[in-house]
């Protein structure tokens, strides 16, 4: 699996968005979200204060390049709140996805760009 | 004569006697004021915080590059859903493992600095601490996924005892291990996924 994947036209389950408003509580990476100027899907997706429909309402399109600020987003913030990212993202991985390709975006978010 | 010789034993006992010591005599200045004793407990928390940051970060970095081989796993002959569960909790437990020193030291240096602040300002701390570095509650050091963690456990000490003895026997996963390449080996993503 690529860890930097493009996904096209995502979509979140039940489970998904509540993980999503569990990494969303974390005030300090909420912080400095809020201190990223560019609108991105992820920026929107653990940023955002509304809803987790995408704008266009047939899914999240993340490209290659939003990974790559994820991750330099997920090193701003204290490790314990990576770890706790991590960990979220990795029972989402395990447990939570309802398709393959909510289980990449998982997967991306705990690993990013990495290999 | 007999007075020398009374003299030699009062010496002797003198000398024998031990005396104590001056810096453990009883004394007032022993007790310092309780604002040392508050920027002492700031000073060995934020040391200690600062030990666990830097061991949960090494423990994460030794699971992202610990990458297993699943032979020990595979030859167990768990379900799907039994890997899943398996894997899971031991890379959550190998991690805990990893960490719950520092962890710990760090959840008790938070605790003493509350404590002591508490005593010494009650409700009213004159100066707030507000160094967003070191500004945690030990429940947001230890257990900020408390939930994950112990939903895991339950679902782990749900298999059937042989097989968690089994598990529990494997080396390799009580270290820090990569979880997603492990799991990626029994269960992979369809790659119907991929654009």
């Amino acid at each position: 699996m690529s860890k930097c994947p493009e996904i096209t036209g995502l979509t979140f389950s039940l489970s998904g968005q509540r993980a999503i408003e569990a990494i969303r509580a974390k005030q300090r990476l909420a912080n400095v979200l809020a201190g990223i100027m560019a609108v991105t899907p992820l920026v929107e997706i653990f940023g955002g204060k509304g809803g987790l429909h995408s704008p266009l309402g047939i899914g999240w399109n993340i490209a290659k390049n939003d990974w790559a600020e994820w991750a330099q987003t997920l090193a701003a913030v204290n490790i314990v709140v990576q770890r706790e990212v991590v960990q979220i993202a990795a029972d989402e991985y395990q447990f939570g996805a309802s398709s393959g390709k909510e289980r990449e975006f998982w997967f991306a978010v705990a690993n990013s760009c990495e290999r | 004569m007999r007075l020398i010789q009374l003299g030699l034993t009062a010496f002797a006992l003198i000398v024998a006697t031990p005396s104590v010591p001056a810096e453990i005599a009883p004394d007032a200045s022993l007790r310092n004021p309780i604002g040392q004793l508050v920027e002492l407990a700031k000073n060995n928390m934020m040391n200690a915080i600062d030990a666990a940051n830097k061991r949960i970060g090494y423990c994460l970095d030794l699971g992202k590059a610990t990458i297993i081989k699943p032979d020990a796993i595979a030859k167990l002959k768990l379900t799907t859903i039994e890997l899943k569960i398996a894997i899971f909790y031991s890379y959550l437990k190998a991690e805990e493992a990893c960490t719950s020193d520092a962890v710990n030291m760090a959840t008790t240096k938070i605790t003493m600095f509350k404590t002591i602040e508490f005593e010494a300002y009650g409700r009213n701390d004159p100066e707030p601490f507000t160094d967003n570095n070191y500004n945690f509650t030990a429940a947001e050091i230890c257990c900020g996924s408390a939930k994950i963690f112990l939903n895991a456990q339950l679902n782990y000490m749900g298999l059937n005892a042989d097989k968690r003895a089994a598990l529990d026997a494997i080396l390799e996963l009580k270290k820090p291990f990569n979880f997603f390449e492990l799991s990626e080996y029994f269960d992979p993503t369809p790659v119907s996924a991929k654009p």
